[in-house]
C-alpha cells in the first residue's frame, strides 16, 4: 500500500534511563544539604513547650543540646526528671560544667557555644535553674530554652 | 592492528546506587525545626568586690511571682497568665510621657547635658579605682556613650526608664518549665512589641532592622538605640 511502510518489527522504543541516576543524586544532594543528622538516642521523655516568640536557631552545629525530662525506662531510673547528656543520663548535676569544658575544642571556650536546653514542660523549675547556676559556674552564658513554634 | 570499538560501560545499575545512598540519608537525617527563646545568664561576680549598688526604689521593680501550683502574682497582687502581656505594657508605659501612676516605673528626661555631667562624674571614677571598680566604672561610660547615640538619632533630649528599672521573677521550686516558658513568652511579645512600636515612632520599619551580628552598621545603630529606649532587663532569682 503505502510507499513509507517500513520493513520490520514495529514496537515502542525502550525508555532510555540513561539520565535517571543524575535525577536521584540531585535529590540526594538536596538530602544531604538540607537535613541534618538524627540526634542522640532519647532516653528521656519531652514534650516541648509552645512558644510564639520563639526563634529558629541559626547554627544549628555550633550548639550543645542538654536534655531534661522524665526517664522511659522507668524500671531501672525512676519517675524523677533526669538530664541527658550526648547519650547518657548523668547523676551528678556537676557532670554538666565538664562536659562544657570538653566539648570547647580549637580555641573556643564555653561561652561561644551556646547550649540547648530541651525540658519537658511538666519538669519543676527547681532542677533547670540548678542546671543553669552549673552553667554560669563555667561561664556557659549563652542558653535557648527549645520551644516548639506556636 | 585494526581498531577496537571501546564498549560502553553499562551505568544502568547507577541508579540503584544512587537509590540506595538516598534511602540510607532520609533515614538517617532529620528535617526537624529547632527554635527556642535565647537569652544570656548574668556574669557570676564576686560581690564582696564590687561597689554596693544604687538604691533601689520599690516602684522600680516589677515583681512577678509564681508559686508551685503555677499561679501568678504580679506587684504582689494574684491575676491570669492573660492579663500578665497587659501588666508589663503597664509597667513600662505608664510614666513614660508624663507622671501618672506613681507606683510604676519612674522616667527621667536625659538631654546632653545630663549624659555629660554624668560623663565626666564616671571618668573621674574611671581614673581613680582599679580592678572590679574600675570594670563596674567602664560598663558605666558604655552605657553613656550609647545615650548620646539615642541623642543624636531623636535629638535634644528625650525620656528614658529609670535605669534600675527591672521584671522581677521569681519561680518556687516547684513551678513548672512549660508555665516559665510561658511568662518568658509573654515577656519577650511586650518588649517587643514596645520596641516596634518606638521604631515606628522614629520613622524605621521594625521588621527590616537586622538584630544579627552581622547586620550592617545603620541597622546594628537602630537596634542599639532601640535597646536602649526599651530596655530588657529580667531578673530571676536562684530557687533554694
Amino acid at each position: 500500500m503505502s510507499k513509507f511502510r517500513k520493513d520490520g518489527k514495529k514496537g515502542v522504543p525502550g525508555i532510555n534511563s540513561g539520565s535517571l541516576p543524575d535525577i536521584i543524586f540531585m535529590l540526594l544532594f538536596f538530602f544531604m544539604v538540607a537535613t541534618r543528622m538524627k540526634e542522640n538516642k532519647l532516653q528521656v521523655e519531652i514534650i516541648k513547650p509552645k512558644a510564639e516568640m520563639s526563634v529558629e536557631l541559626e547554627d544549628k552545629d555550633n550548639v550543645d543540646f542538654l536534655y531534661i525530662g522524665f526517664p522511659v525506662d522507668v524500671e531501672k531510673e525512676g519517675t524523677e526528671p533526669r538530664v541527658q547528656l550526648d547519650d547518657q543520663l548523668i547523676n551528678d548535676i556537676q557532670a554538666i560544667g565538664r562536659w562544657k569544658n570538653a566539648a570547647a575544642t580549637d580555641g573556643k571556650t564555653p561561652f561561644d557555644v551556646p547550649t540547648s536546653l530541651k525540658v519537658h514542660q511538666d519538669v519543676s523549675m527547681l532542677i533547670v535553674s540548678n542546671v543553669k547556676e552549673v552553667l554560669r559556674d563555667v561561664d556557659a552564658l549563652k542558653i535557648v530554652y527549645s520551644t516548639d513554634m506556636k | 592492528m585494526a581498531k577496537r570499538e571501546l564498549q560502553e560501560i553499562n551505568a544502568g545499575s547507577m541508579a540503584d546506587i544512587a537509590f540506595l545512598l538516598l534511602v540510607f540519608f532520609l533515614v538517617t537525617t532529620t528535617v526537624e525545626m529547632e527554635a527556642g527563646i535565647s537569652r544570656t545568664l548574668p556574669v557570676k561576680l564576686d560581690n564582696t568586690k564590687l561597689p554596693p549598688p544604687p538604691p533601689v526604689n520599690a516602684r522600680n521593680i516589677f515583681s512577678i511571682q509564681v508559686n508551685s501550683q503555677d499561679a501568678l502574682r504580679v506587684e504582689n497582687q494574684p491575676i491570669l497568665l492573660e492579663e500578665l502581656e497587659e501588666k508589663t505594657r503597664d509597667f513600662y508605659l505608664a510614666n513614660a510621657v508624663a507622671e501618672t501612676n506613681p507606683e510604676l516605673a519612674k522616667y527621667n528626661p536625659v538631654s546632653r547635658q545630663t549624659v555629660n555631667a554624668e560623663m565626666t562624674e564616671v571618668m573621674k571614677n574611671i581614673e581613680n579605682s582599679t580592678g572590679a571598680f574600675k570594670a563596674v566604672f567602664e560598663g558605666e561610660k558604655r552605657k553613656l556613650e550609647k545615650k548620646l547615640l539615642v541623642l543624636d538619632v531623636v535629638g535634644n533630649s528625650y525620656m528614658e526608664i529609670d535605669k534600675t528599672a527591672v521584671i522581677q521573677l521569681k519561680n518556687n521550686a516547684g513551678t513548672s518549665y512549660g508555665m516559665y516558658i510561658q511568662i518568658q513568652d509573654v515577656l519577650k511579645k511586650v518588649i517587643e512589641d514596645l520596641r516596634r512600636e518606638k521604631a515606628e515612632e522614629l520613622g524605621w520599619t521594625y521588621s527590616e532592622i537586622d538584630w544579627s551580628k552581622e547586620a550592617s552598621e545603620e541597622d546594628q545603630k537602630k537596634a542599639e538605640v532601640l535597646k536602649v529606649l526599651v530596655p530588657e532587663r529580667i531578673i530571676e532569682s536562684k530557687i533554694k
